[in-house]
């Protein structure tokens, strides 16, 4: 997988599925992370930038799958995404409420590998 | 139930380890994404939204209760304690992680299952005729042949690669419950006037992007000739489907843009190159494989059962399902039960663990240890006595299994849409809730009659909403999740594709746009008129002049 690289506006995330479980990841200080509150936003294009590439290098180190940006929009809970389809990947399936991820449950909030 | 001999169990479990090697490979970084993809996704695997699915095969949709005990088992151990029913009769799991699809696909040749071509650019999964076997319409059942078809094209090594996916359906029956004509290539078992049985071959169908009717290629092929003439037929696709555009990949693109007579002329010379072959052969492999599924033991039985019309006479529920849910057997005194999986508010296709568990406990208990999934997202009992339909009522309504609706408006179809799909432009299930929650009433379900909802979260058309009577598609327009509505589609034999009636709607307006044609086909049926008919008497556009008038009242 290549990372996106069409024209976004600002701020955006890097998101991207962890090669080993599947699970939905975001880029974050310290690596990589399923908890979205953490997650590294880049507010300028030189930041993207950094963002990009350490995306690509994670594919490349087959850590993770898939990665790109996303739009978002800072809010008071951390950073939103700006389109539904990316929205729903960061919370989950809609339709079963249990399944929704919780960015405050410890088992979701590890760090994953890099 | 196909019985596997040696040579089945062994293929299956070379398979499993070659893909546990695969998966090795990908995980310590010798295989990149790119390079592990095709190998992936002809095991089933994918990658969704949040995680990877695995697609379980289900031929021709047959299952007995241990094989259903041991999804139930990989639900629970492996995934997220439930799992869904595909518009393909397949098994989706939506949680698997990739470290454990070896051991999962291990589970799985333990019962005489995998996940081979259910995937990828290959002749996938073929299906069948729920009632196969069953039905009072069938002249002959349809799994035997299905079986040949599924062994023949398992890794067939000519056929792995081809322009695009490619799917099989096959029946017996006079009736179409198999979605033939919307299949790559379908199967019908016909009788000709000499009074022999042989095979109608259809071309060309499918849905998606661009769905289209399948054709009659062959009307009377005779028995023994099938492979040959199937051989013929992905010989031709393979060398002159189109590769340069996925979207015009399909064979059904190749047969329109050719033309029926041209195809059938090429697939003519390519049987003549293939050159004689011998009927016996194949008609030898077919008895193997025949003899090879278990026998079904009935006990000779009154047509009628006492003991059922009474408890229909007592308990209006159970009377009510009975006249929804039931499918008339062939052998006397047995009935086939259609379970349904769609709850008012509940997702369509999706079953518990727990209740998987219940459900294998049941097909033993009541239906002779055999289970059918429905390209409808149901399930089927095959083999109940009349006798029993009482007790296990009582048994599905304990487990939430009990709904009352097969056939009805609240027996959705819908894809995953984009609460799981990383293809979807939009969520299927979430529409499927608020219109089975809109029409829960049901005294107004039976007024209503059958009426089939379709709907697919994306262009691909997974949730058939093509033939559905009312079709409906998500896409996204200006940031929103939007709507549109089809009319008139068909998804027996006689197919068609519906026609769109308006501008896309809001998630939120979808239920009332279906209360307003619902409406207007209550204001205008003749008695006893389904809704389908009413559709064709009156026409489309006088059911879009109602959908757009009162949508422009609303606005």
């Amino acid at each position: 997988m290549s990372v996106s690289t069409k024209h976004r506006l600002l701020p955006v995330i890097l998101i991207a599925n962890d090669l080993r479980s599947g699970d939905v990841v975001f880029y974050a200080d310290e690596g990589w992370t399923r908890d979205l509150g953490n997650a590294r936003v880049a507010p300028d294009q030189a930041s993207a930038d950094v963002l990009e590439a350490a995306g690509a290098r994670s594919v490349g180190q087959q850590h993770v799958v898939d990665a790109y940006l996303i739009e978002v929009e800072p809010t008071r809970d951390g950073p939103r995404p700006r389109h539904f389809r990316e929205r729903f990947r960061t919370t989950g399936p809609t339709i079963y409420p249990h399944l929704a991820r919780r960015a405050d449950a410890p088992a979701q909030a590890a760090a994953v590998s890099e | 139930m196909y019985n596997y001999d040696q040579f089945d169990a062994d293929f299956v479990r070379e398979r499993v380890a070659q893909f546990r090697d695969q998966v090795g490979r990908r995980l310590d970084g010798s295989l990149t994404e790119e390079e592990f993809k095709p190998l992936r996704l002809q095991n089933g695997l994918y990658l969704q939204l949040h995680a990877y699915m695995l697609r379980v095969a289900i031929p021709y949709g047959v299952l007995n209760a241990t094989q259903f005990r041991q999804l139930a088992l990989i639900a629970d151990r492996f995934d997220r304690g439930y799992a869904h029913f595909t518009t393909r009769q397949n098994l989706q799991f939506n949680w698997p992680k990739l470290v454990d699809v070896p051991d999962i696909l291990d589970l799985l040749a333990d019962v005489d299952m995998h996940c081979i071509q259910t995937s990828g650019n290959c002749i996938r999964n073929v299906t069948a005729d729920q009632f196969a076997g069953v039905a009072g319409d069938e002249i002959e059942d349809p799994r035997p042949v299905a079986e040949l078809i599924r062994q023949w094209s398992s890794h067939h090594p000519e056929f792995s690669f081809l322009p695009r996916k490619f799917k099989v359906a096959v029946s017996g029956a006079a009736r179409d419950r198999a979605l033939l004509k919307a299949h790559d290539l379908a199967i019908r078992i016909v009788r000709n006037e000499a009074g022999e049985t042989g095979y109608e071959v259809l071309v060309g169908g499918g849905l998606g992007r661009t769905p289209m009717i399948g054709k009659v290629v062959r009307d009377f092929l005779p028995k023994g000739q099938l492979l040959a003439y199937l051989e013929a037929v992905m010989r031709v696709y393979n060398a002159e489907g189109r590769r340069d555009n996925k979207y015009k990949a399909r064979i059904k693109i190749l047969v329109h843009e050719i033309g029926v007579e041209a195809f059938q002329a090429r697939v003519e010379a390519e049987l003549r190159a293939i050159g004689s072959t011998s009927p016996g052969d194949e008609l030898e492999e077919l008895a193997r494989i025949a003899a090879a599924f278990d026998t079904v033991h009935y006990s000779r039985l009154a047509p009628r059962s006492e003991k059922f019309d009474a408890a229909c006479a007592r308990n209006a529920r159970f009377a009510e399902w009975a006249r929804t849910n039931l499918f008339t057997h062939r052998v006397d005194g047995y009935a086939a039960v259609t379970v349904s999986l769609k709850p008012v508010g509940g997702v369509p296709g999706d079953m518990t663990a727990a209740q998987m568990r219940l459900f294998a406990e049941l097909a033993e208990r009541f239906s002779l240890d055999e289970i059918r999934v429905t390209h409808a997202q149901n399930l089927v009992l095959p083999h109940v006595r009349l006798d029993d339909l009482h007790a296990l009522w009582l048994e599905l309504v304990d487990a939430d299994l009990a709904t009352a609706n097969v056939g009805l408006i609240t027996d959705i179809i819908a894809c995953p849409g984009l609460d799981y799909c990383a293809l979807a432009t939009a969520r299927s299930i979430p529409i499927a809730q608020a219109i089975s929650t809109r029409f829960a009433d049901a005294a107004r379900q039976a007024e209503i009659g059958p009426l089939q909802i379709k709907i697919s979260g994306c262009i691909n058309a997974c949730g058939h909403h093509h033939v559905g009577h009312i079709g409906i598609l998500g896409l996204e327009k200006r940031g929103q999740e939007s709507y549109q509505i089809t009319l008139g589609g068909d998804a027996t034999e006689n197919a068609a594709i519906g026609d769109l009636l308006g501008p896309g709607v809001s998630a939120q307006e979808v239920p009332d746009a279906i209360e307003r044609i619902v409406d207007h086909y209550l204001a205008h049926r003749l008695t006893d008129e389904l809704f389908i008919d009413t559709v064709r008497r009156l026409g489309v556009d006088e059911f879009r002049a109602a959908f757009l008038g009162a949508q422009d009242e609303a606005a």
